[in-house]
């Protein structure tokens, strides 16, 4: 029993800390956001397992993990809101030839990210993007203007 | 997704033969995980509801707390509680070869005055407090996984505390 609830609480806090951390985590991998995930991984294991060094108790935390994270795939389906506290809205950041500094700011997301996109999307100049949106994933999407 | 053979190698198609399979293997896999997760919560693995268990010498008024589902490679506590006033100065404690074959007993709380070790097992000399009562813990650890068949006996009085290991 112990390991199932250290499992699940550490996932929550490791969720919770993760989705205040960078949302960008996974699509960016820069360094800064890369060391968050090794200290995360290392940090969160040893509450769980602690001197438990049997198959049985890594395969219950496994266990734990996965159905937790299957439960909330399911209930954030049923409840957009647990969607929304878990991953998040898409936010603009830029529109119409303006940036939003609070949303950016909120984001920790600056222009040379959204010019990383750009180019990546052979855009070469800002104001042929009609607006740029954070994805819930921390993808960043960028809209054209019409007739480019 | 796995393309269905007859697609050419830039084209890929939804095999939906596989699809459906593996959404059914992935709904009992699912289910699997929240039974096992449940099981755990209860303690069929150690550590819970279902795992903990309380035995108590016929005569001897002594009464063992310990985990009867435990896991190989992870501590776990048997508590020894005194529910009346034992005769003597000391409490004498074996643990069976049975249990000592399979695992250790790291250590104990409070601390045995006198250990002395046989081809039989391990025996603990255990000095009493003034009110001849209180609580002796000690610590196993077992190594193997399988059924151990626990022999406790105290002040003369044998108790047998059967148990299952996980790997």
């Amino acid at each position: 029993m112990g390991i199932v609830l250290r499992t699940a609480l550490m996932y929550l806090v490791v969720l919770i800390l993760l989705r205040i951390t960078t949302r960008r985590i996974m699509r960016s991998a820069t360094p800064l956001d890369m060391v968050v995930i090794f200290f995360f991984g290392g940090i969160a294991t040893p509450p769980i397992l602690g001197d438990d060094r049997s198959i049985t108790g890594a395969l219950l935390a496994a266990c734990t993990l996965a159905g937790l994270h299957t439960l909330l795939s399911h209930l954030k389906r049923v409840w957009p809101v647990i969607g929304m506290i878990t991953e998040g809205n898409p936010v603009v950041v830029f529109s119409n030839g303006n940036w939003d500094r609070i949303a950016m700011r909120r984001m920790r997301v600056d222009p040379r990210d959204v010019m990383a996109e750009m180019r990546q999307q052979g855009i070469s100049r800002i104001d042929d993007v009609q607006s740029a949106i954070v994805e819930h994933s921390g993808a960043i999407t960028l809209v054209p203007k019409r007739g480019h | 997704m796995v393309s269905d053979p007859e697609a050419s190698d830039i084209e890929v198609e939804a095999n939906q033969s596989f699809e459906v399979v593996w959404s059914r293997v992935q709904l009992v896999l699912q289910w699997l995980i929240g039974i096992i997760v449940c099981a755990g919560l209860l303690g069929v693995f150690g550590d819970g509801w279902l795992s903990t268990t309380t035995r108590a010498f016929p005569s001897v008024p002594l009464s063992i707390t310990y985990q009867r589902l435990l896991r190989a490679n992870a501590p776990s506590d048997l508590t020894l509680a005194i529910t009346g006033r034992l005769p003597g100065e000391a409490l004498e404690l074996s643990v069976g070869s049975e249990l000592l074959d399979r695992g250790s007993i790291g250590s104990t709380q409070p601390g045995a005055a006198d250990v002395s070790t046989t081809a039989q097992g391990v025996t603990y000399r255990f000095r009493l407090g003034p009110d001849h009562a209180g609580h002796v813990m000690l610590k196993l650890s077992l190594r193997q996984p399988g059924p151990v068949d626990m022999v406790l006996t105290a002040n003369g009085e044998r108790l047998a505390l059967p148990l299952f290991v996980y790997p």
